[in-house]
């Protein structure tokens, strides 16, 4: 034995519930079945139903799975419980048959690709369709063209919307104009009679689809784990003895109103005799009772199942309250220790030097400028917002305070120039000594180098221009050389050619010694001469 | 006692199927959860009962005295021996869908006592606390004293919800002393789960509509 405690768990419908269920519909139906079973017409009556139900749930089933298989292959398999619960409230609100409308939704499910888009489709076409005199598969057609670009059939139908207006292909402002156009017409229809009947009718078809369920899970267990053959074998068998009643009563009857004569009309009371008896009409009442209260029974499952879903989201709720309460908690434990940590920081702030040496500062006799001053350096190093604010802004009324004191200073008017009323001939004198001053200061130009000139008796003159006394020394020095035979030669004399002339003394002095120099292999008493030593 | 959910079986399917890997890194978490209270049990596990010493596992091989195997009981077990490396081993916990009971309900997420020592520690005198009434027994009062004596060591029962037969001395008291926290864990795994897989759907065309 294992003791198991589930931590989560799921209700599972699809075994022993519903099998228990439909057992006990099988066993109602039997019962059913047997007391009608005296009336022929009874027997074929339940029988005619058994068949219609069990046809309307294998179409609704196949018409299910067809959907789901859709949804599977489009990746869209976990829509599937959502996509079929809203087409089964969509039936019921409708009154159209969800096996009609689960082709419909899966034509505009492939067109939209879109789940919640298709299931928007389907009620504007089953407004549309009730609003006009369109089939709904008419109009559903003609949606999932316009989907697919082709709005050529909404126009077919004659909906009033343009043909301009369809050509541009906005499937959003076409849907949105047919919502405004039809919004409610399904419901104004449902209003009708013939609208109600229509919503019973299709009421009658899922009850029958409910029976339906009950007879195949009904075979499915008297057959237990057989399979699908041993369902059909059952199936069979059970044809077989439902015919063979039928045809030995027809029989029975057949023979008996042939034969005897009056046994026809006894018959027919002892029928009706029977019928009053087993309260025919009472047994068909009670079987469309327990039809309608498996419907409710339905229906409370829904309900339960809703309630439910409500529960667990109220407990997912408060798990998420829960934990928002702890991050809150997290929070303000965060912000208590960030103001601890700041008081710890302000009291440690009074060790500090910088703001000992202001507090003794402020104790001197200073200035209110200088105090607030000094107050707002506290504050700052304080990190104390609001004050060094506060103190910041009286210290600029201050400083603007004093800054007015500066400017009615600067409006005082200046004073008199005493040299304001100066002629202009001072200032033209005092100009003529600068540039006079400035004169002194030039200096001459500096020769620019020397020239190297040769002199002989035919150059002499024209070389010795601008030395005069030095071109009579040397005419006179050769003429006595020419009178005492000596050659006279050809001298190499330097001249300073650019203003600053080498004065004539000196160039006689260097005719004189060149003279001497080329000749001074002459006799002694020709040197004497020429150097005066005999004057 | 346990949440029930709708749709779990299916997202589990889908999961497994389209994202194994986050079906994984789920039970990986959910695992975690539920081995704390596994554990916790498992510390509770006494060495011996005082009083049933003669109860207490020996090695011996145990042959059932009270009845001979018959057409309906062919495996008839002898009455287990205490041993308490047994009961730890049979605390346990599992993340496969288990058997649908008689009300219609599937466990998902179970804890699990497997062992059948292990289930007489945890529920021995829950329903007759002073022995079978009906019993016929030379020593009518050897139930009563067999439940006081493993009460003595192990201390009274703990309660799951309101139904009486849901409490136990071992993974009941220890999943009631929990609080609900492991519930929790697992319910945030599924909806991390949950989360993750839908965000990752959101990315494909299709998306998950209606």
């Amino acid at each position: 034995m294992t003791i198991a405690i589930d931590i989560v768990s799921e209700y599972k419908d699809k075994g022993a519930k519903l099998a228990e269920s439909s057992l006990n519909k099988l066993t109602n139906t039997t019962k059913n079945l047997a007391l009608a079973l005296g009336v022929a017409l009874s027997v074929n009556k339940i029988v005619a139903f058994g068949r219609a139900s069990v046809k309307e749930f294998t179409d609704s089933e196949r018409a299910a799975a067809a959907l789901q298989n859709t949804l599977k292959n489009t990746g869209n398999l976990m829509a599937f419980p959502d996509t079929e619960a809203g087409l089964k409230n969509l039936s019921k609100l409708s009154g159209i048959a969800d096996d009609s409308l689960i082709p419909s939704f899966t034509q505009l499910f492939r067109a939209t690709g879109n789940a919640k888009q298709a299931m928007d489709s389907l009620n504007l076409a089953i407004e549309v369709s009730r609003g006009s005199t369109n089939g709904l598969n008419e109009v559903v057609d003609a949606l999932s063209k316009g989907y697919a670009g082709n709005t050529r059939g909404l126009g077919n139908l004659d909906l009033g919307l343009n043909k301009a207006f369809l050509a541009t292909g906005d499937m959003v402002a076409i849907t949105a104009e047919l919502n405004k156009q039809f919004s409610g017409a399904s419901a104004a229809y449902l209003d009708t009679y013939a609208g109600k009947i229509e919503v019973l009718n299709n009421q009658w078809n899922d009850t029958k689809q409910i029976v339906g369920q009950g007879l195949v899970m009904a075979f499915q267990e008297a057959t237990g784990n057989r399979g699908v053959g041993g369902m059909t074998d059952a199936m069979e068998k059970f044809g077989y003895i439902v015919d063979a009643i039928l045809i030995k009563t027809g029989t029975l009857i057949n023979t008996l109103t042939n034969n005897v004569p009056f046994i026809s009309d006894l018959l027919k009371r002892v029928v009706d005799g029977w019928a009053y008896i087993l309260d025919v009409k009472g047994t068909e009442l009670e079987i469309q009772n327990e039809i309608w209260k498996a419907n409710t029974k339905t229906w409370e499952m829904a309900q339960k199942t809703a309630d439910d879903q409500a529960k667990r989201n109220k407990e997912y709720l408060a798990f998420l309250a829960k934990q928002k309460k702890l991050t809150d908690a997290a929070a303000l434990a965060a912000k208590k220790k960030a103001a601890e940590e700041a008081a710890l920081k302000k009291a440690a702030s009074m060790f500090d030097i910088d703001k000992i040496q202001i507090i003794a500062a402020l104790q001197r006799n200073i200035t209110d400028d200088e105090k607030l001053r000094l107050q707002l350096q506290m504050a700052i190093l304080q990190e104390n917002g609001s004050e060094a604010e506060r103190l910041a802004k009286q210290l600029a009324i201050s400083q603007l305070q004093t800054t007015n004191l500066a400017l009615a200073i600067s409006r005082i008017p200046r004073a008199l120039n005493p040299f304001e009323g100066w002629g202009s001939e001072i200032d033209n004198l005092l100009a003529k000594m600068i540039e006079m001053y400035r004169m002194l200061q030039l200096k001459p130009p500096t020769p620019q180098g020397t020239i190297k000139a040769q002199v002989t008796p035919q150059n002499a003159a024209s070389v010795l221009a601008n030395a005069p006394v030095s071109l009579s020394e040397y005419q006179s020095i050769t003429s006595v050389m020419g009178d005492v035979g000596v050659k006279t030669p050809t001298l190499n004399i330097t001249i300073n050619n650019a203003g600053n002339v080498v004065s004539d003394a000196d160039l006689v002095d260097q005719i004189r010694n060149g003279l001497l120099n080329q000749n001074l292999s002459g006799s002694p008493s020709a040197v004497g001469r020429l150097l005066g030593a005999f004057q | 006692m346990p949440v029930q959910v709708k749709g779990l079986i299916e997202t589990r399917k889908a999961l497994k199927k389209l994202a194994p890997d986050l079906y994984e890194q789920m039970n990986k978490e959910i695992r975690v959860a539920l081995k704390t209270i596994t554990d916790d049990a498992k510390t509770k596990v006494q060495p011996s009962i005082r009083g049933l010493e003669n109860w207490q596992d020996q090695g011996k091989p145990v042959v059932s005295r009270t009845k001979a195997k018959t057409m309906m009981a062919p495996n008839l077990r002898a009455f287990p021996k205490y041993n308490p490396l047994i009961v730890k081993k049979g605390l346990t916990y599992s993340v496969a869908q288990g058997k649908r009971n008689k009300a219609g309900f599937v466990g998902l997420y179970r804890l699990l006592n497997k062992s059948a020592v292990g289930a007489i520690i945890e529920t021995a005198g829950r329903k007759n606390w002073g022995g079978d009434p009906q019993s016929q027994s030379n020593n009518p009062n050897a139930g009563a004293h067999f439940n006081q004596r493993i009460q003595g060591t192990y201390g009274g029962f703990k309660q799951i919800g309101n139904n009486r037969m849901d409490k136990g001395r071992l993974l009941f008291k220890s999943y009631v002393d929990d609080q609900g926290k492991v519930q929790d864990a697992v319910f945030a795994a599924i909806r991390k789960a949950e989360h993750l897989f839908e965000t990752t759907t959101k990315n494909d065309r299709f998306g998950l509509a209606a």
